[in-house]
C-alpha cells in the first residue's frame, strides 16, 4: 500500500513535471515573435496546401460529374455552365458577397486596407462557389482564388491567435504564397508573386515566412499529388540567334494582346457595374451563357483549358485551331470574370498567352523553317508574355515558366519577349489589372507607381553642400559668431579626422546664457551624447527621406551631416528640414528660404 | 533583432486555452484535410486509370484498323491521365510515327528515354523512328540498345526479334560485314528451331558466309529431311563456295521435292550454264579448257566493253589474245593465258561494272578460279 502510493505520487510528480514542461514551452511559444511566426508559416503552410488540393481534387470530381466521360451531348455544354453561373451567382449574392471575382485584389486589398481581415464565410464561400463555377466550365481559372483562400486562412488563424494587426497583415501574404504553390506548383513563383504583387515589395520582411509556408504547401502538395509538373514540354531551345528578333516580335503581339484583353475586361465590367444592383445575382448567367454558346462550336473554350495548352505545348494544334482559341478565349473570359463569376485571371492568362505564342510560331516557322522552333516553343514563351502583360510581374513570369514546365532552355527568348509585352502593357494600359479592378471596386490600394514615386525621394534628392564646419576645439562663442552668417539650426564639427556630431544652434546659445563662451564645442559635443542611437546623427545619400525625418526628429537636429558609407567621418554635404520639404514640392507653399538665399543676404 | 525585440510581449494575444486551442484545431483541420485529399486523390488515380486503360486500348485496336489519327488521340488521352505509364507513351509514339509524324514521335521517345533508357521496347520504337527517318546509323545503335536492353515477360523472343529487326535492316542498306556479326550470336541460339535455321541459312548467304549457310542447311535437312528449301538453300552455299557440281545436285534434289518450281529450275539451268563455262573442271580435254578459257575471256571482255572501258589497255590486250589462233600444242598454255588475262580483266573491273553488266555466271567461275 506505501510503495503504492509513493509510485502515484512520483507518478503524478512525473506527469506534472512534464506537463509544466510542455506549458512553459507553449508560453514560450507565444512570447516570442520570431519563433511563432516560423511556427505559424509552418502550420499555414501545410493547411493552405491542403485546403488548395482539396479545393483542385473536389473541382476536378465536380467536373467529372458535370461532364461524364463518353457523353460528348453539346447541350450540356450550354446548359452546364449556365446553370453553374446561376447558382453560383445567388450564392455569392446571398451568402458570400466577398467571393466573387479573381481573389488578389481582395487579398491585397484585406493587407492595406481592411488590417488583413479575411472572414472565414468568404474562405468557405470562394470555396464552395468557385468549385461549383469551374466545374461547371465557366472560363477562369482556380490559381486567384486559391490564393484568396490562402490568404483568408493565415487571417483567420492569425485572428483567432488574437496576434497584433501587423502581425496579422503579415500572415496574409504568407497564407497566399503557400495557396500558389499548390495551385500551380510552382514554390518559387508564389514567393515571388507574394512579394511582387501582393505586398508590392520585393524586399519586404516577411521573406523567410513566406518561403517557408510556400516549401511546406508545395511539400504538401507533392505528398498527396506526386512529382509532376503543370504542364510536360519537350526541350525546346533556341534554334538559331536570329530567332530572338521572332521572340521580340512575339512580345510585341503579347503585349498587344494583353492590352487588349485588360481593356476589355474592364470596359465589360464598367458596363456590368452599370446595371441596377437588383441583377447583381443574375448577371454571372452572362458569363455562363457566353461560355456555353462558345463551347458549344469550341468546348475547348470551356474551362480553364489546362489540356489545349498543354496540346499547344506540345505543337499539335494548327495555326487556325490556336488563333481561334485565343480570340474566343479573351471573350470568353473577361464576359465571365466582368459579369461577377468566381475565378481568376491567372490561367485563362497562361491559355491565351499559349495561343498567342502558338499562332505567331505557327507563322514564323512557316516563314522561316531553318531558323525557327516549332509552334510549342513559341507557346511556351507566349505564356510567360500574356502573364508579364496582364498580371505585370515579368520576374514572377520567368520563374514560373520554368518551375510549370521545368524548362531551362528557353529562358533566354521568355526574358525578351517578357520585357516588350511588359513594356507595351505599361504604355498602353498604364493601370495594371488588379489595381484597376480594385479602383472599379471603389479599393484605393498602393500602387506600383506610387511605390516607384516613393523610391524617388531619396536623401541625395534634397543634398546639399555643407556649411565651413566647425572645429571641435573652437571655443563656444566663436562658435556662435561664425554660425551667425548662416541660418542653419545645426552645424557639422569635425576635428582632425572627419566629422565628429552636430551641435544645435540652440544649445550655443543656451552655453553662451549660462557663461560657458569659453569653454570649447568638445564639451557641447559629450553633454549631448547617449541621449539616441549614434547612427541617428548622420545620413547616407541612399537613404529615403522618410529616414531623414525621422532621425530628425530622433535627434531633435533640424540639418543632419550626409556622410560616405565607406568611412563615416567624410562629410558628403548636409540636409535640411527646408531641403526635404523641398524635395517633396511643398517649400512653395510654406516660403521656406534656402540655404543661398540666405548666404547671400 | 535585439533580445528586447525578441522578448517583446505580444499586447493583444489571447489567452493560452485559446492559444493551444487554436493550435489544435488547425493541427485537426490538417489531418481531416489530409486525409480527404488522400482518399480524393486515391478515388482520381483510380479513375484516370481506368479511363487511361480503356483509351489505350481503343487506341491499340484503332491502331490495328490502321487508323492511326485517331489511335493519336486515344493514346494521347491515356498518355496524359497516366504519364508514368511507358506503354501508353510509347503506343502514343508508335501511332505518331504510324500517321507520319515521325520527328513527334522522336521527341515523345526522347523525353521517355531520359526515364526508360535501357528499356529494350522504347528502344525499339526509336529504331523504328530513325530508320523511318533514313538514319541508318542512328537506328542500328538504338536496335542494338533494344537487343541488350530491360524486357519484360518473353524478353528471349522480344530480343531475337529486335534483332532479325536489325538484320532486316543491314540487308535493306548491303552491310554484309555487320549483317555477319549480328547472325553469328544467332547460331547458338536456332539450335531447336527448323524454320529460325532455314531463316538463319539464307542470311549467312546474304552476309558471304555460304559455309554457314550450308551448316545450317544441312542442320535443318538432318531434322526435316525431305526439306526442298534446304536443299535449294545448300545448292545456293555450294555455288558460292564454286562447287557447282554439289550445286547441281542440290537444286536437283530440291526442284525433285518441288517439281513445279519454276524458281528451282532456273537456278538449276543457272548452274548447268556455270558448269559448261568453268575452264577448272577436272574432265577437260585440252581443246576443250581452251575452247571454254577462250569463251570466258570474250564474255569478260564484252562485260567491260558494256560498261564503257572498251579502250582500256587491257581489253585491247585481251581483243589480241582473242584473236590468235594458237597451234593445238600450245592451247593449254594459251589457254592458261586466257584465263589468267580474263581473271585480271575481272578484278580491274570499275565498280559500276558490278552493278551494270556482271553476270552471276562469270561472278560464280571467277569464285572458284580465284578461289
Amino acid at each position: 500500500m506505501t510503495t503504492e502510493a509513493t509510485s502515484l505520487t512520483e507518478g503524478d510528480g512525473v506527469r506534472a513535471t512534464w506537463a509544466a514542461r510542455v506549458a512553459g514551452l507553449v508560453e514560450d511559444l507565444r512570447r516570442r515573435e520570431d519563433r511563432l511566426a516560423l511556427f505559424l508559416s509552418l502550420l499555414i503552410g501545410a493547411l493552405v496546401g491542403l485546403v488548395v488540393v482539396a479545393f483542385i481534387l473536389l473541382t476536378g470530381r465536380l467536373a467529372v460529374h458535370m461532364y461524364p466521360a463518353g457523353d460528348d451531348s453539346a447541350w450540356r455544354r450550354i446548359v452546364v455552365p449556365t446553370l453553374g453561373a446561376l447558382v453560383t451567382g445567388i450564392l455569392l449574392v446571398r451568402f458570400f458577397p466577398n467571393a466573387r471575382g479573381s481573389g488578389i485584389p481582395q487579398a491585397r486589398a484585406a493587407i492595406f486596407i481592411e488590417d488583413g481581415r479575411i472572414t472565414l464565410r468568404t474562405v468557405v464561400g470562394k470555396f464552395v462557389c468557385c468549385s461549383a463555377s469551374l466545374a461547371s466550365g465557366i472560363a477562369l481559372g482556380r490559381e486567384g482564388p486559391s490564393v484568396h483562400i490562402g490568404a483568408g486562412i493565415a487571417s483567420v488563424i492569425a485572428r483567432r491567435l488574437g496576434l497584433s494587426v501587423p502581425q496579422v497583415r503579415w500572415l496574409v501574404p504568407v497564407g497566399a504564397s503557400a495557396a500558389l504553390a499548390a495551385a500551380f506548383n510552382t514554390p518559387i513563383a508564389a514567393v515571388l508573386f507574394s512579394l511582387e504583387e501582393i505586398m508590392g515589395d520585393m524586399h519586404a520582411p516577411i521573406l523567410g515566412s513566406v518561403v517557408l509556408s510556400s516549401t511546406t504547401s508545395w511539400m504538401v502538395l507533392h505528398l498527396v499529388l506526386g512529382d509532376e509538373p503543370l504542364f510536360h514540354v519537350a526541350g525546346y531551345h533556341l534554334v538559331d540567334p536570329r530567332e530572338l528578333l521572332v521572340y521580340a516580335v512575339l512580345g510585341i503581339v503579347g503585349g498587344i494582346g494583353s492590352v487588349a484583353f485588360v481593356r476589355l475586361l474592364l470596359t465589360l465590367r464598367t458596363a456590368f457595374a452599370k446595371l441596377p444592383r437588383s441583377t447583381l445575382w443574375i448577371q454571372p448567367v452572362a458569363g455562363g451563357l457566353c461560355v456555353g454558346v462558345l463551347g458549344y462550336f469550341v468546348p475547348a473554350v470551356l474551362g480553364v483549358g489546362y489540356d489545349q495548352v498543354e496540346r499547344a505545348l506540345g505543337g499539335e494544334l494548327v495555326l487556325q485551331a490556336v488563333a481561334l482559341l485565343a480570340v474566343l478565349k479573351i471573350i470568353a473570359t473577361t464576359v465571365c470574370y466582368a459579369s461577377g463569376n468566381a475565378g481568376g485571371i491567372f490561367g485563362p492568362s497562361l491559355f491565351i498567352g499559349a495561343m498567342i505564342g502558338a499562332s505567331v510560331g505557327h507563322v514564323a516557322h512557316e516563314l522561316f523553317p531553318a531558323t525557327t522552333a516549332g509552334a510549342g516553343a513559341y507557346a511556351l514563351v507566349g505564356m510567360g508574355t500574356a502573364f508579364a502583360g496582364i498580371i505585370r510581374t515579368p520576374l514572377t513570369s520567368v520563374i514560373m515558366i520554368f518551375e510549370v514546365t521545368r524548362n531551362y532552355t528557353i529562358i533566354v527568348p521568355l526574358m525578351i519577349s517578357n520585357l516588350m509585352a511588359f513594356y507595351i502593357s505599361q504604355r498602353f494600359q498604364r493601370e495594371p489589372i488588379y489595381e484597376a479592378l480594385a479602383r472599379q471596386d471603389g479599393l484605393h490600394l498602393p500602387t506600383g507607381e506610387f511605390r516607384r514615386i516613393a523610391r524617388q525621394f531619396r536623401v541625395s534628392s534634397a543634398l546639399q553642400p555643407s556649411p565651413a564646419p566647425l572645429d571641435v576645439g573652437l571655443s563656444i562663442s566663436d562658435a556662435h559668431e561664425r554660425t551667425t552668417s548662416v541660418d542653419f539650426g545645426s552645424w557639422p564639427v569635425v576635428d582632425r579626422r572627419g566629422l565628429v556630431g552636430m551641435i544645435r544652434v540652440g544649445d550655443l546659445l543656451a552655453a553662451l546664457a549660462a557663461g560657458r563662451g569659453q569653454e570649447t564645442l568638445q564639451s557641447l559635443l559629450d553633454a549631448d551624447r547617449h541621449d539616441y542611437d549614434e547612427n541617428a546623427l548622420h545620413l547616407h545619400a541612399d537613404h529615403p527621406l522618410s529616414v531623414a525625418l525621422s532621425r530628425m526628429g530622433a535627434t531633435s537636429h533640424t540639418v543632419l551631416p550626409v556622410v560616405s558609407r565607406a568611412n563615416v567621418r567624410v562629410l558628403l554635404g548636409v540636409v535640411t528640414l527646408p531641403d526635404i520639404l523641398r524635395a517633396y514640392g511643398v517649400e512653395q507653399a510654406l516660403d521656406i528660404p534656402t540655404l543661398e538665399a540666405k548666404a547671400g543676404d | 533583432m535585439t533580445e528586447a525585440a525578441v522578448e517583446r510581449r505580444l499586447p493583444t494575444l489571447g489567452g493560452l486555452p485559446v492559444f493551444v486551442g487554436t493550435i489544435a484545431a488547425v493541427l485537426i483541420s490538417i489531418i481531416g484535410f489530409l486525409f480527404f485529399d488522400l482518399s480524393l486523390a486515391a478515388i482520381d488515380r483510380r479513375e484516370s486509370a481506368a479511363h487511361a486503360a480503356s483509351a489505350y486500348d481503343h487506341g491499340l485496336a484503332l491502331l490495328r484498323s490502321l487508323d492511326p489519327d485517331a489511335a493519336l488521340d486515344q493514346f494521347r488521352i491515356a498518355a496524359a491521365l497516366d504519364r508514368t505509364n511507358v506503354a501508353y507513351a510509347l503506343g502514343l509514339s508508335e501511332a505518331m510515327l504510324e500517321a507520319g509524324r515521325a520527328s513527334d514521335a522522336e521527341s515523345t521517345l526522347k523525353v521517355l528515354l531520359t526515364r526508360t533508357e535501357n528499356d529494350g521496347a522504347v528502344n525499339l520504337t526509336m529504331a523504328h523512328v530513325m530508320a523511318r527517318e533514313g538514319r541508318v546509323n542512328d537506328a542500328k545503335a538504338y536496335f542494338h540498345r533494344a537487343i541488350f536492353g530491360r524486357w519484360g515477360a518473353d524478353s528471349t523472343t522480344r530480343r531475337l526479334q529486335a534483332r532479325f529487326e536489325l538484320i532486316q535492316l543491314l540487308t535493306e542498306h548491303g552491310a554484309p560485314a555487320e549483317l555477319l556479326a549480328e547472325l553469328l550470336p544467332l547460331e547458338d541460339v536456332s539450335v531447336d528451331s527448323v524454320a529460325l535455321r532455314r531463316r538463319l541459312g539464307g542470311l549467312f548467304l546474304l552476309a558471304g558466309s555460304p559455309a554457314r549457310a550450308a551448316t545450317m542447311f544441312h542442320s535443318v535437312l538432318l531434322k526435316e529431311p525431305g526439306d526442298a528449301d534446304a536443299y535449294a538453300g545448300l545448292g545456293e552455299s555450294a555455288l558460292a563456295l564454286g562447287n557447282f557440281r554439289t550445286a547441281k545436285a542440290d537444286f536437283a534434289e530440291a526442284a525433285a521435292r518441288r517439281p513445279d518450281d519454276t524458281h528451282l529450275r532456273d537456278r538449276a539451268a543457272r548452274v548447268d550454264t556455270i558448269l559448261a563455262l568453268d575452264p577448272s573442271a577436272n574432265d577437260l580435254t585440252a581443246d576443250e579448257r581452251y575452247e571454254r578459257s577462250r569463251n570466258l575471256l570474250a564474255r569478260t571482255v564484252d562485260v567491260l566493253t558494256r560498261c564503257g572501258e572498251a579502250s582500256s589497255t587491257a581489253v585491247t590486250s585481251a581483243r589480241e589474245l582473242l584473236g590468235r589462233a594458237p597451234a593445238p600444242a600450245a592451247r593449254r598454255v594459251a589457254g592458261d593465258s586466257m584465263i589468267g588475262a580474263a581473271i585480271g580483266l575481272w578484278n580491274s573491273r570499275l565498280p559500276r561494272c558490278d552493278a551494270s553488266a556482271s553476270d552471276e555466271v562469270l561472278r560464280s567461275v571467277f569464285v572458284r578460279l580465284t578461289g
